[in-house]
């Protein structure tokens, strides 16, 4: 079978790895990648190989596999063992910085990792052959907003997650259990909903919780959908109504679309 | 001083360790050149972050070298690794030297 680019196959010792190196390098540069680009190519099929030469054999260095090929607008490079696979290991000796990987997430453009005992481990990296860009610090991001929003298809999984996190939020509101089953049925009420009384049958849903209260709200819905939703919410258990539960009751809107607000305070 | 030429990695790192051995076995100080190297991985970058650490640990000095003109992809891994916070760099050799002259303190 002919392969696709290039492929080589040398015992895994330190000193081969060079080989590798400079293999990977010429091919990079008749790829016409920039020499930045060549740089981290080097970098990452350094890191992948002295992993192996490292890692995967005990005794006798046993046989490393690199395949290189252009794949689109980018190369692949993949570094191959039969040796032991992946085994966390704590560096005793201190002589790692344990950098091989994060230096791979870092310069290739993705990385895919797999290993299993039988299998031996691969790693094979993605690097665009167009510019990284630069490496600027991260630009400047909006910080995030308290608490946790989820998205989900309206159906059967949303109660048991949503559950989970009301009552996360609400042991950060130092809820009592009572407080807090009050909580998890005010959840379950909003998750017993079907997809048709979420808009785009999705439900959005966000908890918050600090020592005063605990916050959940719905939305964003169209106009009037809050009431709507209000008024369909109801306990399975106890057949009540939220008004019962919740300390307060709120819609808020912000113009283009409105939130189904409820907070549950720590006393009731 | 230690200046490390062309390409190094885990083939060499045991025989950079043994330098920086030496040097500190004879109470020296240690000055490390970057100016030449063109290649270096993570198991470099590890001896070298142990020298600073073990000559610094014995009272002695210790700064690498990192010129302006520097290779690139050496300023860039050095950039990525964050050893910059982690290591007095200089970008002149005289001014390495003077860094770790025994009595001067960065």
């Amino acid at each position: 079978m002919t392969p696709r680019g290039l492929e080589l196959v040398l015992p895994a010792r330190a000193e081969n790895v060079a080989v590798v190196r400079h293999a990977l390098a010429g091919m990079a540069e008749a790829l016409q990648m920039d020499p930045a680009q060549v740089a981290d190519l080097k970098t990452v099929v350094t890191e992948a190989c002295m992993n192996v030469v490292v890692h995967a054999y005990e005794d006798e260095a046993g046989p490393m596999e690199v395949d290189a090929y252009p794949d689109g607008e980018a190369l692949v490079v993949s570094v191959r063992d039969r040796g032991a696979g992946i085994r966390p290991r704590p560096d005793t000796s201190r002589q790692s910085l344990r950098m091989g990987l994060p230096l791979i997430a870092a310069l290739s453009t993705s990385f895919e990792l797999s290993g299993a005992p039988d299998r031996g481990t691969e790693v094979t990296m993605r690097m665009d052959l167009s510019p990284n860009g630069t490496m600027d610090a991260a630009a400047a991001h909006e910080p995030a907003a308290d608490g946790a929003a989820m998205a989900m298809p309206a159906g059967q999984l949303v109660g048991p997650v949503l559950s989970r996190i009301i009552s996360i939020f609400a042991v950060r509101a130092n809820f009592s259990v009572d407080r807090l089953s009050d909580a998890v049925l005010l959840g379950d009420a909003i998750s017993a909903q079907t997809p048709a009384h979420f808009p785009d049958g999705t439900a959005n849903v966000h908890v918050d919780g600090d020592e005063r209260a605990l916050v959940v709200s719905v939305g964003p819905m169209v106009d009037g959908g809050c009431e709507e939703f209000l008024s369909r919410l109801r306990i399975p258990e106890i057949d009540a109504t939220l008004e019962g539960l919740a300390d307060d009751i709120r819609v808020e809107s912000d113009g283009d679309s409105e939130r189904l607000v409820l907070e549950l305070k720590q006393k009731s | 001083m230690i200046e490390i030429d062309g390409e190094t990695d885990l083939s060499n790192a045991p025989r950079f360790r043994e330098v920086v051995d030496g040097l500190l076995e004879a109470g020296s100080a240690v000055v490390v050149d970057l100016s030449a190297t063109t290649f270096v991985d993570s198991s470099i970058l590890a001896t070298l972050l142990d020298a600073g650490r073990r000559t610094q640990a014995r009272g002695a000095g210790f700064a690498v070298s990192m010129p302006d003109d520097t290779d690139p992809a050496i300023r860039r891994v050095i950039d990525v690794t964050g050893l910059e916070t982690a290591l007095p760099f200089y970008s002149g050799l005289e001014d390495a030297i003077d860094a770790a002259r025994p009595g001067v303190h960065a």
